[in-house]
Parts: structure tokens; sequence; C-alpha cells
């Protein structure tokens, strides 16, 4: 037993920090235009290039040989920068269309040409996260999961919470491009509960990073704020929630992977804890950063919006929570 | 990462479980702590002779040698098979315990370590103060060197079983010209000894356990001082380190099963309504947040063993785990009072366990560092805020 990266996860999850570091700095005050226009398909290229969307698909399947276990690794860290919800669709869409035997599909998407958005939302009519750009479109029920070509939406557009992301509202209409059924499509909806918790919980560790950085510097009466235990605790409170989610997320990924008898209990109470951290944290960092971070050049604010986008993906706090109470004890 | 489970850890909790078995007490603990002791020492004796005492104790002391990876599934199995709690052997076998390893001279461990394990010797702790609580470095009773001997005067206070305990891991100040944290010193006190007098206190619950304890030039010899004289800060901060890292892994435990026992209650629960109490969608929807917040909670001990792994001795993360360990508690406890209703107000009655329960449930965020004492210490050590 051992919930802490080894020596060669590190080493692997290293590179891709200074990668992220470098290339996908979280910054407030951009437009969302501008920001789109960064991270638009030659950033995805770059990133397909890396090998992260095959990460844990079998060498057989395109992929690189990885686990869920590193996923839930990078994802952590795909939450700290805010990267697009798009690279659920992706990591997941090609995991689908390699398990349903599209390997040419699964391969365009490893490989970066071919972006996929993701649905959402409990209504036939579905929210369409990520579209603009998009492909195809993953759409993952607890019973059923399916990737359809874009085209197969007939797309009103949407304005999405977090003007980061672009959104619009469908309904498919035509056969999917490639699909899942019965216990594969659960095991599918479960796995994108563990990478968005994972993503949730380095959400929650950002802002907790920026709330104390600031409560460090910002100073009031004479001293920095951070001396004040109105506002040392509410940090010391965000610390908890992340070694929480970030533990549960962790163990709930290996669960998942190694197909324990609690994997599904595992994958729920990961996504409803993380959420619930990200959640919490983003607005406690917000108060922490004062007037200051009510304005749209702070980052708290994007990840107060960010972390409501995740929260309703593969199953929102509410439905988790039900599944949860639904389930046997682990033994 | 992995979950993986060794062949041993596997054979080591089938061990666990045929020999719980056939040993684990079939009475209930008594309420009464003098009843209590003998009923505690027992089980800790017969957890001794079946091999079980000290699972990641040193061999060489009378424990199992085994890693705290078993530590926890004995925890795990004593939990599932509904054995009763340590109870007046907490401080030996969390605190004091594992403070002796880790601080103490061989002479000292190979004299106590076996004693607590074999359930001979109850240790108590005199830590806390009248006047110094929450400022425990602000302690006042003194120790002063006489020859090859400790004079203590003084009081502590909140000494769980002092009035049973044979030892008292004791802090006291030795030198006053230091500054505060300089000049004290951990030793270990005879409770027997002339000059030291004990008093019970009766709490919220009821229990009567809690004492303060008095000392008026009561003698100790100078060889039961742990580490340096003066030093005992650095000892202490092993102390708590262990009280807030590893001491509570079976209080966990203990509290996902009571999470379980009370979602299923809930299913029986009437609500004045008619409903059932897990029908109810505050109620239903607070249990099934905690069931996610056990887990968590089990997820991050684990996280917290993988890390004791390569760094033995716990640091101020600790004081994570153990903040979100009470207020999970007490939470779990208040949601109970609305679970059963008007029936939690019944004493003597399964709903009234939950309503005592509720009511010791305070103690949690008090005892060993308050909640904010806690947050101080993550938000200062852990995070690097000013202080």
């Amino acid at each position: 037993m051992n919930l802490l990266p080894d020596a060669e996860q590190t080493q692997l999850l290293d590179a891709a920090v200074d990668f992220l570091r470098k290339e996908a700095p979280v910054s407030g005050g951009e437009t969302p235009e501008a920001f789109r226009a960064r991270m638009g398909r030659p950033f995805w290229s770059r990133l397909a290039g890396l090998g992260w969307i095959g990460l844990g698909l079998s060498e057989a399947q395109g992929g690189v040989g990885y686990t869920l276990a590193e996923e839930a690794l990078f994802f952590r860290e795909f939450g700290r920068h805010l990267l697009t919800p798009a690279i659920v669709g992706a990591v997941l869409g090609a995991r689908l269309a390699a398990e349903a035997g599209a390997s040419d599909l699964a391969a365009a998407i490893i490989g970066g040409e071919a972006l996929v958005g993701v649905a959402f939302g409990e209504a036939d009519e579905r929210y369409l996260l990520e579209i603009e750009d998009a492909d195809y479109v993953l759409d993952v029920r607890p019973d059923a999961a399916a990737l359809f070509p874009a085209a197969a939406f007939t797309a009103a557009p949407a304005r999405c919470l977090d003007d980061r992301l672009s959104m619009a509202r469908g309904k498919a209409s035509g056969a999917p491009s490639a699909k899942l059924t019965g216990p594969a499509a659960a095991a599918l909806f479960d796995r994108g509960a563990v990478l968005c918790a994972a993503m949730l919980a380095g959400m929650a560790e950002a802002t907790r990073d920026v709330a104390v950085d600031y409560a460090k510097t910002r100073r009031q009466f004479g001293v920095a704020i951070g001396s004040f235990q109105a506002v040392k605790h509410k940090c010391a409170d965000m610390a908890v929630r992340c070694e929480a989610a970030t533990s549960m997320a962790f163990y709930a990924a290996l669960a998942v992977r190694d197909g324990l008898p609690s994997a599904a209990f595992d994958a729920s109470a990961a996504k409803a804890f993380a959420a619930e951290a990200a959640i919490e944290n983003a607005s406690v960092s917000v108060q922490v950063h004062g007037g200051m971070g009510f304005t749209e050049q702070m980052t708290p604010q994007l990840y107060v919006k960010r972390a409501r986008v995740i929260d309703q993906l593969f199953g929102d706090r509410r439905t988790r929570l039900a599944k949860l109470l639904a389930e046997p004890q682990p033994a | 990462m992995d979950l993986d489970v060794t062949q041993e850890e596997r054979e080591f909790r089938a061990r666990i479980r045929e020999w719980l078995h056939a040993n684990k007490p079939k009475e209930k603990r008594p309420h009464d702590a003098r009843e209590a002791l003998a009923f505690d020492r027992e089980w800790q004796r017969r957890q001794f002779d079946g091999g079980f005492a000290g699972v990641n104790w040193p061999k060489a002391f009378g424990g199992a040698g085994l890693s705290t990876i078993e530590q926890f599934v004995w925890h795990e199995e004593a939990a599932r098979a509904d054995c009763p709690d340590v109870g007046v052997n907490f401080v030996g076998l969390n605190h004091a315990g594992p403070t002796l390893i880790t601080c103490a001279s061989d002479a000292q461990c190979e004299f106590h370590l076996p004693k607590i394990l074999r359930g001979e010797s109850v240790w108590c702790q005199g830590f806390s103060e009248p006047g110094a609580g929450s400022d425990l470095a602000s302690l006042s009773t003194r120790g002063v060197i006489e020859g090859d001997e400790i004079v203590v005067t003084g009081q502590k206070i909140w000494t769980s079983y002092g009035h049973v305990a044979k030892y008292q891991e004791l802090l006291v100040r030795t030198d006053t010209d230091l500054p505060k944290h300089g000049g004290i010193t951990w030793m270990i006190a005879d409770m027997e000894a002339p000059g030291v007098e004990v008093r019970t206190i009766r709490n919220m619950g009821g229990g009567d356990e809690f004492c303060e304890v008095f000392y008026d030039e009561a003698r100790f010899p100078l060889a039961n001082v742990v580490g340096e004289l003066n030093a005992g800060w650095t000892v202490t901060r092993a102390t708590l380190g262990f009280e807030r890292g590893t001491a509570f892994t079976a209080t966990q435990i203990r509290l996902s099963r009571r999470v379980e026992d009370l979602i299923a209650a809930a299913a029986e629960a009437t609500l004045p309504n008619g409903k059932r109490a897990i029908a109810d969608d505050h109620i239903g929807y607070e249990l099934a947040r905690m069931r996610a917040e056990v887990r968590a909670m089990r997820a991050m001990t684990l996280a917290n063993m993988s890390r004791l792994l390569h760094h033995p001795q716990p640091g101020p993360e600790g004081s994570m785990l153990k903040l979100y360990v009470s207020e999970l508690s007490q939470r779990v406890n208040r949601l109970a009072m609305d679970v059963f209703g008007a029936a939690a107000l019944e004493r003597g009655t399964g709903a009234g366990e939950w309503g005592a329960g509720f009511l010791v449930s305070h103690a949690s965020t008090i005892g060993g560092g308050t909640s904010e004492i806690q947050r101080n210490i993550i938000g200062e050590r852990v995070l690097g805020l000013p202080r």
C-alpha cells in the first residue's frame, strides 16, 4: 500500500508540471477570446504530442501504457492549471473509441487531430461543453456512453457561466461514431468521475495556494493578514479539504484501476468530496483576497466558475451522494 | 502508488480475524472507571498473550515488530469485530509508548514498554494546567533538582484516568530563566509517590474519568527524565505528533462504523412527520456526505501512513487529520440527534446512547489540542503563515 507517487511517477509528473507552468500559466484579467486563442488547436497538438491524451491507454490501444493512477496525477495538475474539460472528453473519448473497436477514431483523438467536446446535464436536451471547435462530442451516462460526430447535434448557442468555456444546447440525432452500453458505460461514467475528482482536488489546491500567498503578503493594520486567526483558520480549513480530497481521489483512482469491489463507491465518494472541496475553497479564496478577490484580475474567480462546471460532469454532488447512499458499505 | 496487499498482510488479517472471533471480550465495557480498569487491563493482557499487543512496536520491548500498516489492519479488524476501545490504556499505548520508543533510554524502554503492552501499568497525561491550556508552553508546575531527585510542586488538569493510573507523562518547568519553551522537562511520574493527590472532575457527559492532579513537593528520581533536562519541548512535540498523527487511527475506524450504524438507524427511525429519517432530504443528504467524508478520512489516514513509512516521526501534517476527525465526529453526533429526535432524550435506551454520545462528542474538538490550536498549527507550520 502506498498512496504517494513513486519515483517513476514523480519524474513523469515533474516534466508535465514544468510544461504546464511555462505553457499554461493561470492568469486573471485575460479576455475569454485571448485565452481561447492561446489555448486553441496548436496548443492542443503540443499537448497531444506529449502523449497526455493516450497516457492511460495500453500500447495495443495506441496509448502510452500507464494507468488511471498516472492519469489522476496528471488531472490534478490539469485542474490546477484550469485546462479545459475538453481534456476529459479527449481522454475518455479515446478510451471509448478504443474499447468500442473504433481504433482509427481513437488514434485521431490520441494524436490531437480530433477534438472532443463533452455533453452534460440531466435532460434529454444536453448541454454541450467546448463544442465550438470540436469534431466529436462525448456523451456519457451511467447506462450508455457514446461518441457522436459534432455535426450530429443541432446545437443552439448558449453562454456558460464560466466564460472561458464555450457552451451550447442540443440533442443528438443520428448514430454515434462509437458507443458502449451496460457495465462498460457505467465503468466509463465512474472513470470520468475519478478524473474529474482529481481535477477538482487540484483546483482546491490551487485556490488554497493563492490564498495563502496573498495572506502572507497583503498587509493591513501593519501586519500580514495571514497572522490574523480569522484568515489563518480559513486557510487551514482549505488545506484540510485539499488533503482529504486529494487522498480520496488517488485512492479512488487505484480502487477503480484495480477493480476493487469498492470501486463504484470510491468513485462517487471521490467526486462528491472533491467537488465540495473545490467549490468551497474557491469561494473562500475570493474572501481571503477581499475586494481584489472580486475583481476579474485575480485568479480565484476563475476557479469559482470552473468548480461549478466540473461538479456537473459525470454526476454532480447530489447524483453522486444518492448513488453513494444506495451502495453497500465497502468491506 | 498502489493498494496492493502483501501475502503477509493478508495472512495477518486472517489470523487477527480468527483470533478475535475466539478471544474478544463477550461482555460490554463497564461504565464505572474502576471496573473499566480491570476490564481494559485484562483485555490488553489477552492481546499481549495472543501476540497482538504493540503490533508496530519493536520486538525487543515486547511488541510484534511489524509495520504501521499491520497496526492499521489490527485496528480495522478490532473495530469490525466490535471490540472494546483501549480505554485506560490509551495514553500508554498511543502517547507515552511511542514517545518512549523515540526519545527514551534503553533502560526506560525496557522497564516501561513491556508493562504497557501487558496491561500492567496504566499511564495518564500531565500536560495541561489551569493556567496553561492552549498555551501549553506557559506551564508553571515546578521541577526542582535536588541531588539525584526532581521535586515537583504544582497542578495538572484534564488528566483522564489519573485516579487509576500508575504512571504519568509529566511536563515540568525545570528552569525559569530560559525562554518558555526552553525550560521544560518531560519526565515519568509515579502516581503513587507521596505528595501526589488526584481528584476527579465530573464532565458534561456524567463521566468522572477526568481528573486534576496536585503535586506537593513530590519526589521522583532524576533518572525519570526522558530526553535531556530542559529539552522537554522537543519530546513533547514528538508526543503531540503521535497524538495527532497516529493515536486516533482506532477512533477513525470506529467513526466509520458509527456512520454506518447511523445510516442503518435512520432507515428505521421515524420523524414526527411520519417519514423515515433517511427519506428526509436533509438527513439523507448529510448521511451520504458523511459516508463520503469518512471514506476520505480513511484515504487521508492511508496517505499519512504512506508518509510515515518514509519519515517515521509524524510532523505537523497530523494536525490536519486530527482537525478533520474531531469536527466530523462532532457533526455525526449532532446529526444523530436529528435522526433520533425525541427518543435521543431518554437515557438508558439505544437512542439514548446516541444522546449520551452527543454530549461526550463535545470533547473531540477540545482534547488533544482544540480545533483552534490545530488550525494555528496547520496555518503556521504546514502553510507557513506568520504567527
